[in-house]
């Protein structure tokens, strides 16, 4: 579904990441975590099409498309989908009308017809159950005024509405408290299948234990230097990341006491 | 420039004025000897005055514009749509006349007035002399005494005390006349805890170049209340050059709304005084120039009591070479303690080549008073189109949306609901055209 070989990027003129291999198929989840600045957040950005970034190498084929090429809404209506880091208040526009129309965006490239204001109501109601969201929630601007909780269960009721292949993680967990955490990785847990994979990036080892994964792969200074199953990530949270950074060669300098944000 | 010649044009509508015969009532001839005077001593602004230096209205002087009167009548004329409201009473001239066939009045049942300058009753007469003849011996506003220099034609409306006009009044003025100039001049008078809505359209045909120069004169009495609409949709060439003057009494609420779609250069002159303790005034505006179009709005509010109160909203997006100029002048008298004075403009540049400017201008003498204003200048929010077509929105509806997001903080507050749809898909169709 998903390959990426030897990418490397960098941002105004510095190299974030220095070549990242990594496959990801249907039915799988994989967990990329790595100290603060190693460019998990790029990765997911990148793969997404956030603009601002400089492919320096390598590839990146994603359902038989070189998907650097494509725009982000073709990459979005192709099945991918960024759950943000920082969700972006829109002033003016509503939650309800955005849903709509992103979603009939995505089922006129998948070449199904549009679905009228009743059913797609119908529809959405039934996923905000899945995120435990009050329906007032549809009837505000997008993410205007909501807490960080809020916006963090706004984008899992949009991954759950727009259904898609690939969906990217970014640090969802950050600024959740334990019972929304329960709440976010429970709908991510309902929504996966064998059709469908997950790359949830994160800094801690928590959500893993809500959002098990089959994969974790560590990140630091823009390489993979580590991939394992889920025992990965419980030794990362008992050892913290400097045994990584010590074997990774470049220390302290780069990261003291990121690990605590 | 000579002065001079300059002005011919001037010279010449006012000696037209002179020996045409007397249509108008008595008080006319003196108000315009008046103001022309005053406007002699001023004459066209230019943009070495501090309130024009953005603004250069030299093309309109240094044409010799003709007397839209002069111009072939065309009552029968197959107009578009010109209706805001379809419900409303509607006065509707076409190159400065009034069209009868296309307009709908009250019926003699009604006991409000709305009449015509040229053909006024006695008591409504007195009311708009008063009125008119004050403005011409104080406005500062140039092309409000050129408007009242040379009045000719004008509709007076009269609500008198505790009635509320649910109905609203539109007047729209339709240019089809090239190098033609009008003078349209409304003065709406509302008694006391009186309502009303009033609405000021005013378009031509597409391409056509011709001056409005139109003077609204408002006076809110005690717990009254007039909800004011412009709509502004002109020739891309023409020239539209307005000026409105307001009063409001005690606990008298003005809100207007302007909207500004056509012209080639626009300029909005508005006065308003809160003579009145706890009078309130909310002023709104959206403005969408594209192409070379120009767009000033310059407002003056005098908060001259205690209690009053001011909002002032207006938004821009421009596009293409447009300009936009607003300039908020709040003026507190010494006496007007409490005074509740918000101001904010902004702007959103679609275009690089687009240049919008921003002044506000506080001059307070009261200590009690709170009086902000903020201006912002800015371009499409990156992030957020960013987060609208990571969901699979393409570029340019992400962009629409966001611009109607950025508008609709204005037209969602319009309270008139043909005027609001009006609004909303002036918006849509001038994004529409941006493709």
């Amino acid at each position: 579904m998903l390959e990426i070989k030897e990418l490397r990027v960098g941002v105004e003129g510095r190299e974030i990441l220095k070549g990242i291999n990594l496959s990801v198929h249907p039915g799988e989840v994989h967990a990329i975590m790595g100290p603060n600045g190693s460019g998990k957040s790029t990765l997911a950005q990148v793969l997404a099409g956030r603009s601002g970034y400089e492919i320096l190498g390598g590839e990146v084929r994603y359902s038989g498309h070189d998907l650097l090429d494509l725009e982000p809404e073709v990459r979005a209506r192709e099945g991918i989908f960024l759950a943000f880091q920082y969700p972006v208040e829109i002033p003016g526009v509503n939650t309800t009308y955005f849903l709509r129309t992103a979603l009939n965006e995505v089922r006129a490239h998948r070449g199904e017809p549009r679905l009228s204001a009743a059913d797609f109501l119908k529809l959405v109601r039934a996923k905000l159950k899945l995120v435990e969201m009050d329906p007032v929630f549809l009837n505000r601007s997008i993410n205007e005024g909501f807490s960080g909780g809020e916006k963090k269960r706004n984008e899992i009721l949009q991954m759950a509405v727009l259904e898609p292949k690939l969906a990217l993680l970014d640090e969802t967990d950050s600024g959740l408290d334990i019972d929304a955490l329960r709440i976010v990785a429970g709908g991510v847990n309902q929504l996966r299948s064998a059709d469908n994979a997950f790359v949830v990036v994160t800094h801690y080892q928590r959500l893993l234990e809500y959002i098990v994964p089959d994969f974790v792969h560590v990140l630091y200074d823009g390489r993979i230097v580590r991939s394992g199953d889920k025992s990965l990530a419980l030794e990362l949270e008992a050892n913290g990341y400097d045994e990584i950074k010590g074997s990774g060669g470049r220390t302290a300098a780069v990261n003291a006491g990121a690990a605590h944000e | 420039m000579n002065e001079s010649k300059q002005a011919a044009w001037l010279e010449m509508h006012q000696e037209a004025l002179r020996t045409a015969p007397p249509a108008g009532p008595d008080f006319l001839e003196q108000l315009r000897a008046q103001a022309q005077a005053r406007f002699r001593e001023r004459g066209f602004p230019t943009l070495r005055q501090e309130r024009w230096r953005f603004t250069d209205v030299s093309p309109v002087a240094e044409t010799a514009w003709r007397r839209a009167a002069d111009c072939a009548e065309r009552a029968d004329l197959p107009l578009p749509e010109l209706s805001v409201d379809p419900t409303a009473y509607r006065l509707v001239f076409i190159n400065g006349r009034f069209s009868q066939t296309h307009s709908r009045l009250p019926g003699p049942e009604v006991s409000f007035s709305v009449q015509r300058l040229s053909m006024l009753s006695n008591g409504v007469k007195e009311l708009a002399a008063k009125r008119m003849t004050e403005t011409a011996v104080r406005t500062e506003q140039p092309f409000a005494l050129l408007n009242s220099a040379l009045a000719d034609e004008g509709v007076i409306i009269f609500i008198p005390d505790r009635m509320a006009v649910l109905v609203p009044l539109e007047i729209h003025h339709y240019i089809d006349a090239a190098e033609a100039v009008v003078h349209p001049r409304v003065v709406m008078i509302l008694g006391e805890q009186a309502e009303a809505l009033l609405i000021e359209s005013y378009s031509g045909r597409g391409g056509e170049r011709y001056f409005a120069n139109p003077m609204a004169d408002v006076v809110v009495g005690n717990g009254s209340r007039l909800d004011h609409y412009i709509v502004q949709r002109e020739s891309a060439a023409a020239y539209h050059l307005s000026s409105t003057r307001t009063t409001l009494g005690r606990e008298a609420r003005y809100h207007r709304f302007a909207l500004d779609f056509g012209g080639r250069l626009v300029r909005h002159d508005l006065e308003v005084e809160l003579e009145g303790d706890g009078a309130e005034a909310s002023l709104s505006g959206l403005y969408m120039p594209a192409g070379r179009q120009h767009i000033d709005h310059h407002t003056t509010l005098r908060h001259l009591q205690p209690h009053t109160f001011s909002r002032q909203l207006y938004k821009g997006v421009l596009q293409d070479k447009a300009h936009s100029v607003f300039n908020g002048r709040i003026f507190v008298a010494r006496e007007a303690q409490r005074t509740d004075a918000i101001q904010h403009n902004r702007n959103l540049l679609l275009s690089d080549d687009a240049q919008a400017d921003s002044q506000p201008q506080l001059e307070i003498f009261a200590d009690d008073v709170r009086c902000t204003h903020g201006g912002t200048i800015g371009q499409l929010d990156l992030e957020g189109l960013f987060y609208l077509r990571s969901r699979g929105i393409g570029g340019d509806m992400a962009r629409q949306i966001m611009v109607h997001a950025f508008a609709g903080q204005v037209t969602g507050g319009i309270g008139l609901a043909p005027v609001r749809e009006l609004a909303e898909a002036l918006v849509a169709e001038r994004l529409g055209r941006e493709e």
